[in-house]
């Protein structure tokens, strides 16, 4: 039998990165929305997303990981490329990361700062990742035009970043910060909604490859469905943003609007790896090393996955205090 | 203390294992750790000397007579291959003659002080201000040997990136120039700020033990 070994692995990458950019775009969410709350909504805030965020980005590094050792030629072109976004990227997740800590120690205008740099990392890697992702969809084409539409792109990302981290602060807590969360949501997903509808414009124009693929009738009927359902869960989540619908209903919706964007996404490259330039089987590695990895990944995907249900579980319900003084 | 007094000869152990496994494949890296510009049987182990690029020798060398090869192979006699063999393709002597001098003795700086006080914590009574003033003067001493250890590694392996298959020279990206900079920049930027922020949360958190301290007095 004869197994498609670089699909196999180009399916795990896509699940890793979709499973990073729901996790932590929600954890990144609220870092993003500190400035808008007070301090002591600040620390519940951070202490809802306090025992998750350090272990939704092992999803990234699991991503590039296998990036590097499934696709080492594409993972050359597309980090090449992408070099100054991914150094900014880093710097910002570094001062995020640092000021988790340190906010809660720091002192007199020191703990302004430490909430500041909270603020400004999520915000930078955000914007650095939505960046990214601007590059990637139109093959790292150079030219004033293709840099805008990125920027939108990356205005794009962190708006569905802040859905999702307002629509995890509705899950997570109660009472006036809830009540602010769902203002915030509103705000998000109107923010996503205008972003969806630019980016899903603009990418067939900036791209033959990506139009070709989208507008050959009668398969465009066809694939009509998938704005059609993003335009659904945009709605049913709108109207699920009230106190009297269950507080995962919000969550879950951002999710779905997520997962549905992520799989047009995937339609528009397939059988891509970097646009136009070379296919999932051109950057594969050899098959002998593949099915080594395999095995590997077999080995350490349950784990996470077991790790990731485990502390979801013991850390479920409305957080009430802060995480530590 | 009574751990650190355990754990620092067990390093120095694996340090050595970790010493003869890189003779074995990476010999040009040791070579030029102990400073043997030739091959030679019975080769002396030079405690300190100022390694000579141009010249190819050592200048002010201090050595134990055959004390390379009884440390390496465990041999007095045997024979220590020297940096003339892999010329060109051998790593700048320097860096790592300076480097791996540093990590050890900081190493042996940390054994001894770990085991005199926990002998000395046997005994009753407060700690002698010296010894106290010495840890505060260790407080960095497991990063600077890292990071000198770390760059005995790095910069041994050149001029191979994978030693014998591929060069360093063949594998670096098609980053530009200014790039580089700037991603370099940013980084030392940022840890730097980074590591301000930790000076101060540290000074501030040794003062507020102190401030306890008193305060049980």
């Amino acid at each position: 039998m004869n197994i498609d070994l670089p699909m196999i692995f180009a399916v795990l990458m896509g699940i890793s990165i979709l499973a990073y950019v729901v996790l932590d775009g929600y954890d990144l969410g609220v870092g993003m929305l500190m400035p808008a709350a007070t301090p002591d909504e600040q620390n519940l805030m951070v202490a809802s997303i306090g025992p998750f965020w350090d272990a939704n980005e092992t999803w990234l590094v699991l991503g590039i990981g296998l990036l590097l050792v499934a696709f080492p030629k594409a993972h050359g072109v597309v980090l090449g490329e992408l070099y100054l976004p991914v150094a900014v990227m880093l710097i910002g997740l570094m001062f995020r990361g640092v000021a988790f800590e340190f906010r809660m120690k720091a002192l007199g205008w020191h703990a302004g700062l430490w909430n500041w740099l909270f603020w400004f990392g999520s915000f930078v890697a955000s914007l650095a990742q939505g960046f990214m992702l601007g590059r990637y969809i139109t093959g790292f084409e150079p030219g004033a035009g293709y840099w805008l539409f990125a920027f939108i792109v990356g205005g794009s990302v962190c708006g569905g970043y802040v859905l999702l981290g307002a629509t995890w602060l509705i899950l997570r807590t109660e009472g006036e910060l809830q009540k602010k969360a769902y203002a915030w949501a509103k705000w998000g997903l109107l923010w996503v909604a205008l972003g969806v509808a630019l980016v899903s414009i603009a990418t067939p124009l900036a791209s033959a490859t990506v139009y070709d693929k989208w507008f050959d009738f009668p398969r465009t009927f066809g694939l009509m469905i998938l704005p059609a359902a993003s335009v659904a869960a945009g709605i049913w989540l709108w109207r699920s943003l009230r106190p009297e619908v269950a507080d995962w209903k919000p969550f879950a919706g951002a999710v779905t609007i997520y997962v549905l964007a992520f799989l047009g996404l995937a339609y528009s490259i397939f059988p891509y790896f970097v646009v136009d330039r070379m296919t999932i089987w051109d950057a594969a590695s050899h098959d002998s090393a593949l099915t080594f990895m395999l095995w590997g990944a077999a080995i350490v995907l349950p784990c996470i996955a077991g790790y990731t249900v485990f502390s979801y579980r013991v850390f479920r319900g409305k957080v009430r205090e802060a995480l530590y003084k | 203390m009574l751990v650190a007094a355990v754990l620092a000869p067990l390093q120095i152990f694996v340090g050595d294992l970790h010493g003869l496994n890189t003779l074995e494949h990476q010999p040009a890296k040791i070579a030029a750790i102990e400073g043997i510009w030739k091959t030679e049987k019975g080769a002396p182990l030079v405690l300190f000397a100022v390694p000579n690029e141009k010249e190819r020798r050592n200048d002010y060398a201090i050595e134990i007579p055959k004390g390379a090869s009884l440390v390496l192979k465990h041999d007095a006699e045997a024979e220590i291959r020297g940096l003339d063999e892999f010329e060109p393709d051998r790593p700048p002597v320097a860096p790592l003659f300076y480097g791996f001098r540093l990590m050890v003795g900081i190493g042996v700086g940390m054994l001894l002080l770990a085991w005199f006080s926990a002998w000395r914590l046997r005994r009753a009574g407060p700690l002698p201000r010296m010894l106290l003033w010495t840890f505060a003067a260790f407080t960095f001493s497991g990063w600077i040997a890292t990071l000198a250890g770390w760059i005995v590694t790095e910069v041994g392996r050149q001029l191979w990136l994978v030693t014998g298959i591929l060069r360093t020279a063949d594998a670096v990206g098609h980053i530009s120039g200014a790039e580089l900079g700037a991603s370099l920049t940013g980084y030392v930027l940022t840890y730097s700020l980074m590591l301000l922020a930790y000076f101060v949360v540290i000074t501030h958190m040794a003062g507020k033990g102190a401030e306890q301290q008193e305060a049980l007095k």
